[in-house]
């Protein structure tokens, strides 16, 4: 059966349809809106306590140090990581540590672990991370004194 | 102080037995570490890794923080870990995460502070 509407009920028809989706949408709106200022709060309140752990414990939650140029920068290859632990295992370091410039001038370690010398110093804090090394001491000049861990 | 893991600290205080914190910060290399160092005890003795005696004023690893040290890596366990695929990786993290919530909070506060401070270069 064929039904003819008028333009006016097909207006209120359409009319009819798109009402409840206006309610939801203005409900949907209002909740962004809500949602919105709460994360906003939340924002502000993070910010504070960010402010106030990065004064209590600033060598976890302090500002964190800028990248470094790595551009050109070389970079240190799982090989040579390998190669290094695989020395230090071999040939136990002496009580004083173990430091970047010391094996630099170890002309044993180079040949061995064939390492390039502007990389040992990564080598090492690679390994530190590995918990192979240990971070005995700070020496003059900044430079980083690792142990073997027993 | 900030290239010092909990860890370095924790071995520190192991080789060295119950020490002043000036003189623990004069065996890390400078006096000038101080103060950043009571700060950092201040916040393992909390997460119970080391202790203070009240009296001596000397600090000292807990009995948790202890086992820690002692803990011996298990040169196989670690070998097979390096031998891990990527990807499998995922499933070996989300062990750890699962310990991290379960297990005791001494070892989940560590496993939380050693991810910062591997992740932060």
């Amino acid at each position: 059966m064929d039904q003819h509407y008028s333009t006016e009920a097909l207006e209120r028809r359409l009319a009819e349809l798109t009402e409840p989706l206006v309610t939801e949408l203005r409900t949907i709106e209002s909740a962004i809106g809500f949602h919105a200022s709460e994360l906003e709060t939340l924002r502000a309140t993070r910010q504070r306590v960010t402010g106030v752990l990065a004064k209590l414990d600033p060598d976890l939650y302090g500002p964190k140090p800028k990248p470094k140029k790595t551009e050109g920068k070389q970079t240190v290859t799982p090989e040579e990581i390998k190669n290094v632990r695989t020395w230090l295992e071999e040939n136990p370091p002496n009580g004083d540590g173990i430091w970047a410039a010391k094996l630099s001038e170890n002309r044993e370690f180079r040949e061995y672990t064939r390492i390039r010398s502007g990389v040992i110093m990564q080598a090492l804090a690679e390994l530190h991370e590995q918990s192979f090394l240990t971070l005995d001491r700070m020496g003059r000049g900044g430079s980083r004194i690792y142990k073997v861990v027993a | 102080m900030r290239e010092f893991r909990d860890l370095d600290l924790m071995l520190k205080l192991k080789e060295a037995g119950p020490i002043p914190s000036k003189e623990l910060a004069a065996e890390c290399g400078a006096d000038e570490f101080g103060s950043h160092l009571g700060r950092r005890l201040g916040w393992m003795h909390r997460y119970g890794m080391v202790e203070r005696d009240p009296k001596t004023k000397l600090w000292s690893l807990t009995e948790a923080g202890g086992r820690v040290v002692w803990a011996k890596k298990r040169a196989a366990l670690m070998d097979e870990l390096e031998a891990l695929p990527a990807e499998e990786l995922i499933e070996v993290m989300a062990a750890i995460t699962a310990r991290y919530r379960l297990g005791d909070p001494m070892t989940a506060v560590m496993l939380r502070r050693e991810f910062i401070f591997g992740t932060r270069r």
